[in-house]
């Protein structure tokens, strides 16, 4: 039976470069290059290659082994790595699809704002041969 | 244990100017120039340079050393500026650091709310993470800080490390070294690492780096104090992105 999750359920793993990352809010995005062709024939859509970006954001966590140390590593080190998204509801034991893929940061920032917990925005690009992730379902 | 950490309390500096009880924003924005390439045969991305910047604003604190005139005369002087967040504000925290000119200089003179200002450091500079080995310590003779796990860096990579002198007292002159170690001097004795010295006689900032592989354990050594009755510093080690 098909069941929705949410995404603040334990058990929703995301890793970067095997590490858990703790966030409030992850995003896929994946889209394809796809040309519009106008011609004395009507409007044809040409599908072109895909492409993907995966985002991540909220408040950072620092210490050994931290949502900010991995963060860094990658970013500084300036190479793709192995990341993966799986949402799964412990509370139902439903164990739902896999997305991993490798990617490469394009961007990373830190906010400090007064009253506030330190907060990040991370955004990295897939580098997957096939410009979109890996779908396992098990 | 991984925590989360407030702003609050944190320090930020413009060269050796704190400007935190100033500000009620501040951010580092860090970017890579990656370029996504699609070919005929095939997709690929290039890794491309680090392109990082920073921003903060608030209120308009007027006088010596305030965030207006501080600011004020490092973007008119047109000079590279060295920002940095200590986050959490104690030794051992972790630190970003962003080098390049300022690009704004915004002045907000609203009639009924404090006067807001507001700098930023342009995208296109590097980017260092570093933890602080001293956050405004008092220093009053020679003698060596306590060493923090800071991490090795292996052959190429840029090891950096900021000191500031925020203040003095008297006149003088102070001589730093950086030291290396890689078990917190229980076998392998502290040593200084070539090249990350510095000597100040007023206050401001120097950053040092080298590309040669370093230690995990770092620490401080007034090497030599003269002169000075005291002086209040800042000085953070770490990795800048390659």
């Amino acid at each position: 039976m098909a069941v929705k999750i949410n995404g603040g359920q334990p058990g929703f793993i995301h890793t970067l470069n095997a590490v858990a990352i703790c966030g409030q809010q992850f995003g896929l995005e994946m889209k394809r290059n796809n040309t519009k062709i106008r011609n004395n024939c009507g409007l044809e859509v040409v599908v072109g290659p895909p492409e993907y970006t995966t985002k991540f954001s909220g408040e950072l966590e620092f210490g050994t082994g931290s949502t900010e140390a991995t963060l860094w590593s990658h970013f500084s080190g300036g190479a793709a790595q192995a990341w993966t998204a799986k949402p799964s509801s412990a509370a139902t034991g439903v164990a739902n699809p896999l997305m991993s893929g490798t990617a490469l940061a394009d961007s990373y920032s830190m906010s400090l704002s007064a009253s506030a917990p330190v907060s990040f925005d991370f955004a990295a690009t897939g580098t997957d041969s096939t410009g979109l992730p890996t779908r396992v379902t098990s | 244990m991984a925590v989360k950490k407030i702003a609050f309390g944190s320090k930020i500096y413009l060269d050796e100017v704190e400007l935190a009880c100033a500000l009620n924003q501040a951010s580092v924005d860090m970017k890579r120039d990656n370029k996504r390439v699609v070919t005929i045969g095939c997709l690929d991305t290039i890794p491309g340079p680090v392109m990082s910047g920073a921003k903060f604003s608030g209120y308009s604190e007027w006088g010596a050393l305030g965030f207006e005139e501080t600011l004020e005369a490092k973007y008119r002087a047109g000079s590279t500026v060295n920002f940095m967040m200590v986050i959490g504000g104690t030794a051992g925290d972790v630190c970003f650091e962003v080098v390049g000119p300022l690009s704004e200089d915004v002045h907000s003179w609203p009639a009924g709310d404090l006067l807001a200002l507001s700098g930023a450091v342009p995208d296109g500079n590097t980017v260092a993470r570093q933890l602080a080995l001293h956050v405004g310590t008092s220093i009053t003779a020679t003698g060596t800080g306590t060493g923090q796990n800071v991490g090795a860096t292996v052959s190429g990579a840029i090891c950096v490390v900021t000191y500031r002198v925020l203040s003095v007292v008297g006149s003088g002159t102070v001589t730093f070294a950086t030291e290396e170690s890689s078990d917190n001097g229980a076998v392998d004795t502290y040593a200084a690492i070539s090249g990350l010295g510095a000597t100040f006689t007023a206050v401001g900032v120097q950053r040092k780096t080298t590309t040669s592989a370093t230690k995990a354990w770092k620490r401080i050594n007034r090497a030599a104090f003269s002169g000075f009755t005291s002086i209040v510093v800042t000085i953070s080690v770490g990795m800048q992105a390659a």
